[in-house]
């Protein structure tokens, strides 16, 4: 039988876009988080400006650093490998370009929407429902691309890299689509169809995972072929890497509830994403020994290579980080870290470290190969790597400090039984040395990248007036092949059963089916989505449809009008990057804030605001604890009230004008995700809000604070403020007429219903 | 009776328990197969798949790069 010889090119003009916007979008994300670490160490440098305020611009820190520094890494390290490692090139050129553009533009988009404080209010998903849909379809278009160059491969076998890719595309696809689910009101709003525990829920299994298939498996894909090639022998252990894929794809999903521990969240989910984070280590390790001991033998390159130094260390933050994360997940230890800067340190652990130095490692190893030539200076490359190596220490030794300090201070009594450190701004002030050293920190990886861009520059500069275009040649893909011939037992038929048994088992755990199936990416992608889906809906389903999982609360009733908008500008404001709404049941946080949170409290709140860091304290139930002009004052210059808060100052809400003609759009796309306002309520909710407003206004005047604000945004602020938290100390005779009203279902709603604890 | 009253009713709160047991089970399953193979040189052809490629063989060595 004769082989047909294929002669075929790859495309690498793409892998070069998208290695230059990785570097780029690289400065710009490590840029702002800079800024935004100025802005936490001295509040000053918020300058009153809205559009560069800590809440808009911490989310534009971990958007770039995510989706356009990771993503266009993660789509480099992927363009440049499959074409190789499946010996054909990229299936669509067309879809590559519209690929790379439509990812650029989405980017700039969410540069531009996030410092206007257009947002959805949930962390890493704050892009608003235009850009979410403009993602959903740029990641189709990548997914089409990749799998059609996986039909028309050369290279019968897929190797692992391209399996970590596969489970990439289908896990964030899901992820993205499902936490994403809106009703919009108007272009830049929307209001998400689930509410409080469930949106916490589905925001989480959304957050973990994000961290799990877009800042963890691709890179392990571009680690299992990266560092094979720079150390020029193969993985350690193909078997390894094998089950550090299954294991992955089993375990990640499940783990999302440790975010949320001793929050409203049902205790039996948040103990399941407790046990599968613990259970993730192991792999994890497997992982990680996996890639270092591919350098067994070769450890001498490492002193030489900066690619290689770049891999270890990136490596060794991956062990490092996967150790922590389960032990940050075990209930016990989360009481101390959630909240604190620990998660911080962990995150930029991982972040700067494994997703960092990996990326960069890659991208020395790529630029003489993309650009034919030497690279620049590989004494540049290396203090790149010494700097970038200190910065991260710096980094993560000062801010593991401060969320330690933190923390510990947070749950100190003296020993009388008071709380040793009540006034909140104690515990801040304690860590701003801390802050400075992360900016320090942060500037030196920063000055690291620079220099990545000027050896970036100088390669590039030396590349040669036409690049040369090889020519490869592998066989065509037999279609009619098989990998083995049909089984034929050993030994007749007749009485031999037994050892016939024996001969297929012995076959059943031999390679033969396995490389069989894994030769076919359709049915491997439909087990990977399976595990997925199966894993997610597990625990999904119950937290949704039992309705013993979220007990309703009598008194809890709709926002106002007024009290929605004003919620909406705490979302826009970004409010939730520093403040929590969500009192765990301690006493070091009932002494501090009050009750406890309960789940029912949070039934009307699209999206749920529970946040993940206290900046500043935790505002659950701020409502009613200060008069309307404290809130006016605090709000126009925080540190006149507050002596070292670091809060920004936010003296526009004074001014800006209240849009009261958006409230019955509001009040509607609210009524679609299922808060019962009435048409009435609707009709009449603009004069609502007018009278509310007003009422707050003179309330302000009345005690000695400025006239006319009753069209300012502050007003609606201030009801939403005063509101929070309130519903549960209402008198009992409302709790009777609501009863009927929403409660019909016979579910107990006398007084409060405290969550159940417990599994 | 609505989805969630079905739902609720169902005494389905064992359920998770039970997942967490069949991914264990499946996962272990896994993790014997991958050990049980007899034929190491299918796993050394693909592990050698990344090195299969001409990005060294015909490029003048480069710093930083590979040193074959």
């Amino acid at each position: 039988m004769t082989v047909q010889i294929e002669k075929f090119t790859y495309d690498d003009a793409i892998v070069r876009k998208f290695t230059l916007m990785t570097f780029i979008w690289g400065v710009v994300g490590t840029l702002v988080g800079i800024i935004i670490a100025l802005e936490l160490a001295a509040p000053v440098f918020n300058f009153e400006l809205p559009w560069i305020s800590f809440g808009r611009l911490r989310p534009l820190h971990t958007n770039a650093v995510i989706f356009a520094f990771t993503g266009n890494a993660i789509f480099a390290g992927v363009y440049y490998s499959m074409q190789r490692l499946l010996k054909t090139p990229m299936f669509s050129r067309t879809l590559s370009a519209v690929h790379f553009w439509g990812w650029q533009l989405i980017i700039v988009a969410a540069a531009i929407t996030l410092p206007l404080g257009i947002t959805q209010g949930k962390e890493y998903a704050e892009l608003q429902w235009p850009i979410d849909i403009a993602i959903a379809v740029v990641w189709i278009v990548f997914a089409i691309n990749v799998f059609g160059t996986i039909a028309r491969r050369r290279e019968r076998h897929i190797y692992v890299a391209i399996w970590f890719y596969i489970a990439t595309i289908v896990t964030i696809t899901l992820l993205h689509v499902f936490n994403n689910l809106a009703v919009p009101a108007g272009l830049w709003r929307s209001y998400p169809i689930y509410a409080g525990v469930q949106d916490a829920f589905m925001q989480w299994w959304y957050g973990h995972n994000a961290v799990g298939f877009l800042l963890t498996t691709p890179l392990l894909g571009i680690m299992y072929y990266f560092l094979p090639k720079a150390a020029n022998r193969p993985v350690f252990s193909y078997r390894l890497s094998i089950i550090h894929f299954w294991s992955l794809v089993f375990l990640y999903i499940w783990a999302g509830p440790h975010h949320l521990h001793y929050t409203a969240l049902p205790a039996w989910a948040s103990t399941l994403g407790m046990v599968f984070s613990v259970m993730l280590w192991m792999p994890s390790w497997g992982g990680m020994l996996n890639g270092l001991l591919t350098l067994r033998g070769a450890w001498d390159k490492v002193a030489t290579d900066p690619v290689l130094k770049f891999f270890v260390v990136a490596i060794t933050f991956y062990g490092m980080s996967t150790f922590e994360g389960p032990l940050l997940s075990i209930k016990s230890v989360n009481l101390l870290s959630h909240y604190t800067d620990w998660t911080i340190a962990h995150v930029h652990a991982g972040a700067l470290g494994w997703v960092g130095f990996l990326a960069f490692g890659m991208i020395y190893w790529l630029l003489p190969r993309l650009y034919q030539t030497e690279l620049w200076s590989k004494a540049w490359a290396e203090a790149h790597f010494w700097i970038g190596t200190i910065g991260i220490l710096l980094y993560i030794v000062s801010i593991y400090a401060a969320g330690l300090t933190q923390g510990l201070m947070w749950l100190a009594f003296d020993s009388e039984g008071y709380l040793k450190y009540g006034d909140f701004v104690e515990t801040t002030l304690r860590l701003i040395p801390m802050y400075w050293v992360r900016v320090i920190g942060g500037l030196a990886y920063f000055v690291g990248v620079l220099m990545m861009g000027v050896n970036f520059f100088m390669t590039w500069r030396n590349r040669p007036a036409v690049y040369e275009v090889r020519v490869h040649e592998a066989p065509a893909l037999s279609k009619t092949f098989r990998e083995h011939s049909e089984p034929v037992l050993p030994l007749e038929a007749g009485n031999v059963h037994v050892a016939n048994i024996g001969y297929r088992l012995e076959r059943f755990f031999s390679t033969v089916w396995h490389r069989r199936w894994e030769g076919l990416p359709v049915r491997f992608t439909i087990a990977v989505t399976i595990t997925v889906v199966v894993a997610s809906l597990f625990e999904i389903i119950p937290t949704f449809l039992i309705k013993s999982n979220v007990p309703t609360i009598a008194t809890v009733t709709p926002y106002t009008p007024l009290e929605l908008v004003g919620r909406d500008i705490y979302v826009s404001e970004g409010c939730y990057n520093c403040h929590s709404q969500m009192i765990r049941p301690i006493r070091a946080e009932t002494e501090r804030y009050g009750e406890y949170s309960k789940a029912g409290e949070f039934v009307y709140d699209h999206p749920f605001q529970w946040g993940s860091r206290r900046i500043g304290p935790d505002l659950q139930r701020i409502g009613g604890k200060y008069p309307d002009l404290w809130h006016v004052r605090h709000m126009d210059d925080p540190r006149a009230i507050t002596a070292g808060s670091i809060m920004p100052a936010y003296p526009w809400l004074l001014t800006a004008d209240l849009d009261f003609d958006e409230v019955p759009r509001s009040m509607r796309a609210n009524r679609m995700v299922g808060v019962p306002y009435s048409d009435d309520e609707i009709s009449n909710g603009i004069a609502m809000a007018h009278e509310q407003a007003d009422a707050i206004a003179d309330e302000i005047v009345v005690q000695g604070g400025p006239e006319n604000l009753e069209s300012k945004q502050i007003v609606a602020l201030i009801a939403y403020l005063q509101r929070m938290g309130t519903d549960i100390s209402k008198p009992e005779v409302v709790a009777v007429e609501v009863e009927e009203a929403i409660a019909p279902d016979g579910a107990e709603v006398e007084g409060v219903i405290i969550a159940e604890v417990g599994s | 009776m609505s989805l969630s009253d079905i739902m609720s009713a169902a005494g389905l709160t064992s359920w998770a328990e039970i997942a967490l047991i069949l991914c264990f089970v499946t996962f272990m399953l896994i993790v014997i197969w991958v050990f049980g193979v007899r034929r190491k040189a299918s796993y050394e052809h693909l592990s050698e798949l990344p090195l299969d490629d001409d990005t060294a063989a015909g490029r003048t060595p480069v710093k930083g790069g590979r040193s074959s």
